[in-house]
């Protein structure tokens, strides 16, 4: 296997706040990697530098072979799927206009776009509501329309930056069950950020444990399971072996 | 239709340039705000209109003797009525004879020096005809003997040098008991006793309406205004039966015909329009080349104007103001100056505004649409620059983040999702452009501000409000208007959200 991200030793500052020191990760290919570690830990920094929001200070980022300091930008994250938080769907556009941006900017046909955004919201289960603006969307349907867009282009990489941190639980679990489905069909490598340790434990092939900008520990969720290695994962796993007794 | 917006746009634009200089060639008559110069104007245009070929074109509210010659000097104007003191003190800056200032005036400015009309429009002082009797006073000089008489004087001729200081001195008046007061209040006050003497001009009708006396300057102190048409020479190249014209007027006008003719439009509120023609039927035995406009035509003119520099302002408004919004939300040191400037100048005095406009443009439509559009920039700027900021930071960062480039950005998300502001700055714009508007009037653009500032300067609340009310109206409909064009301009799913 060959890794499709590369960080080596990247570093980043916002003035005097280091939020990455000196990471060293590879992501490989295929693989759904979870990033996980509590607010401020530099997870969402460290999937920002894979797309260029954000340039290191230190190090680089190597995605397909290429490093991405030297190669154009735009064309870059055009192959990689972005999906946020809530969505971050454009209210001024329907939910048709909001998947098939990414063909509006690479000069498709109206109609290639129509039909490629019509399958991409079938593939997530909103065949029918091309024509609907997001403010007409329930959250789990708007993180839905998200993943749609981002699936547009056909990447092979995908960056997922806690996509279902502001749903219900109980959609919450609906979208993950069907984002591990969604998954198996796919088989794309995934960069996914959470502070959810259920949802990482759950959805990760590799979880990749974050506090205070460093990589603490790199191991599969059995293996997580076993040793946590920080008190963040420990805490956790302790609280829920105590509710199942 | 998306595609056809940029079309309509820019043939709007250069329509709008191909009215500004269409104006026929004629003879721009104009004048100052006050009513002998709006008579002294409309008695050379009907002459000209009855005796020469050449049409006549009138502006008669421009702002002030400065602004007025600016325009004579620039060529927007052709001639109008000025005064040998004023030419001297505000324009030649000398104390020259006429011969002199005849003379600077062609070599200096090319400008013609008419013969006087005969009349001489200077200071005077007035008192109430029952006081000078009891007092047995009839020269100025007399009233250095009642050193006890209350003085309410306007604040102009309490500082200016040949104003009441170089009385003082000229007659040995000692340093009087004087009042400054508005023109119209001193007159009142006079009447009723509160003072007894005050200054005025010796052509003006409410000294008939009083039935003040003037005194007699016997020292010579005040210096003469007497009434001449100015001229540019290039004019009389170009229409040489204006000379003509020119010679037909000279000496017509006594201080008693003026008087009566001023008297007749301040007071019995007849218009300075049939006030002039009266004086030529009856003195050159001239009938008038042709009916003067109902008031309902010249009204619907002014209306249409007004709309027209309003929707031309708005328009390049638009067009200036959201790039500079764009700009300002671009770079944060650019948008602090950018707003800097708009706003400094909507702080400017539109009168300062419009005469630094002259030099530039001249007078007419185009200075008064610089100067519409100058003001009606801050409110659009400034509601692009908030309509871009408000938007969350992470939908800035979706639309990069999936690789739209900054212009697609720009064109597809941030302008779509500020479009409510910056349609509500619009609004604003629209609604301060119909009202700035009316100042047009003073820089020869017409517009309902015509009626308005010859309200003002007549004290005729009938005609302020013929032009007021449509104005405040036209205000009301250009806001519901531009409202509801943003409704229907408006993303339809910024509604639901």
């Amino acid at each position: 296997m060959s890794a499709a991200i590369r960080f080596e030793g990247v570093t980043k500052r916002f003035g005097a706040l280091a939020a990455l020191q000196d990471v060293t990760l590879d992501v490989e290919d295929g693989e759904l990697l979870v990033v996980i570690g509590r607010s401020g830990s530099g997870k969402t920094t460290l999937l920002r530098c894979v797309n260029a929001l954000e340039i290191p200070d230190a190090g680089r980022v190597v995605v397909e072979g290429q490093p991405i300091s030297g190669s154009d930008l735009i064309a870059l994250r055009r192959r990689i799927g972005y999906v946020i938080q809530s969505g971050g769907l454009f209210a001024h556009m329907t939910v048709e206009q909001n998947v098939g941006i990414l063909g509006r900017a690479a000069g498709d046909a109206p109609a290639r776009r129509a039909a490629r955004a019509a399958e991409v919201l079938a593939t997530v289960g909103l065949a029918d509501f091309g024509p609907r603006y997001p403010g007409e969307l329930s959250g789990g349907q708007r993180q839905r329309v998200g993943i749609a867009r981002a699936l547009y282009a056909d990447p092979q990489i995908m960056l997922l930056d806690e996509p279902f941190a502001a749903l219900d639980p109980v959609t919450r679990m609906e979208l993950q069950d069907e984002f591990k489905r969604l998954r198996r069909e796919l088989r794309k490598t995934m960069l996914f950020v959470t502070h959810d340790v259920e949802e990482a434990l759950y959805l990760g092939d590799r979880i990749a444990v974050f506090d205070g900008g460093s990589l603490l520990q790199l191991e599969t969720p059995a293996e997580l399971k076993q040793h946590p290695a920080t008190d963040y994962i420990a805490r956790f796993l302790r609280r829920r072996e105590q509710d199942m007794q | 239709m998306r595609r056809a917006l940029p079309a309509v746009l820019i043939a709007l634009v250069v329509l709008s340039f191909a009215r500004l200089h269409a104006a026929p060639p004629t003879i721009v008559i104009a004048s100052k705000q006050d009513t002998e110069g709006q008579i002294l104007a409309e008695v050379f245009a009907q002459l000209i209109e009855a005796r020469t070929p050449y049409a006549v074109e009138r502006k008669t509210n421009l702002g002030g003797t400065l602004l007025v010659f600016q325009a004579l000097r620039s060529g927007s104007v052709d001639a109008y009525p000025e005064y040998t003191g004023t030419i001297d003190a505000t324009i030649l800056h000398g104390t020259l004879s006429f011969d002199g200032i005849r003379a600077a005036m062609e070599q200096r400015y090319g400008i013609f020096v008419s013969d006087e009309l005969g009349f001489n429009n200077t200071y005077v002082l007035a008192m109430k005809a029952e006081t000078a009797r009891q007092l047995g006073i009839r020269r100025i000089s007399d009233l250095a003997a009642h050193p006890d008489l209350r003085w309410g004087v306007t604040p102009e001729f309490l500082r200016r040098s040949d104003g009441l200081p170089g009385l003082e001195r000229a007659y040995g008046l000692g340093t009087v008991d004087a009042v400054d007061l508005e023109k119209s209040l001193a007159y009142q006050a006079l009447a009723r006793g509160a003072i007894q003497v005050t200054d005025a001009y010796s052509t003006d009708g409410q000294l008939l309406r009083y039935g003040f006396v003037t005194l007699q300057d016997d020292r010579h102190f005040f210096p003469g205004y007497r009434a001449l048409y100015l001229v540019r020479d290039g004019t009389l190249r170009a229409a040489p039966d204006l000379r003509g014209v020119l010679h037909a007027l000279a000496g017509t006008i006594d201080d008693r015909t003026m008087t009566a003719m001023n008297a007749r439009v301040d007071i019995a509120r007849e218009s300075p329009d049939e006030v002039a023609a009266q004086f030529l039927a009856q003195r050159l035995h001239v009938t008038r080349a042709r009916a003067a406009d109902s008031t309902f035509s010249r009204l619907m003119r002014a209306l249409l104007r007004h709309i027209e520099l309003t929707f031309v302002a708005l328009l390049f408004a638009v067009l200036f103001g959201v790039p500079l919004g764009i700009l300002a939300a671009a770079h944060a040191g650019a948008g602090r100056a950018i707003m800097k400037v708009v706003g400094t100048l909507q702080t400017v005095p539109s009168i300062a505004l419009l005469a630094l406009m002259i030099p530039l443009f001249g007078i007419g439509v185009l200075p008064a649409v610089v100067a519409l559009v100058l003001y009606g920039l801050l409110p659009i700027v400034a509601n692009t620059l908030a309509g871009l900021r408000q938007i969350p930071s992470e939908l800035l960062d979706a639309a990069e983040g999936i690789g739209l480039s900054p212009r697609q950005a720009l064109a597809w998300v941030r302008l779509p999702l500020a479009l409510p502001f910056i349609l509500a700055g619009v609004r604003t714009s629209a609604v301060i452009a119909v009202g700035t508007a009316t100042i047009a009037a003073l820089i020869g653009a017409g517009g309902l501000g015509d009626f308005i500032l010859t309200g003002l300067t007549l004290n005729d609340p009938a005609t302020l409000l013929l032009g007021a009310v449509p104005a405040a109206l036209l205000a009301i409909v250009v806001d519901e208007l531009v409202y509801r064009l943003g409704l229907l301009v408006r993303p339809r799913g910024l509604d639901r959200a």
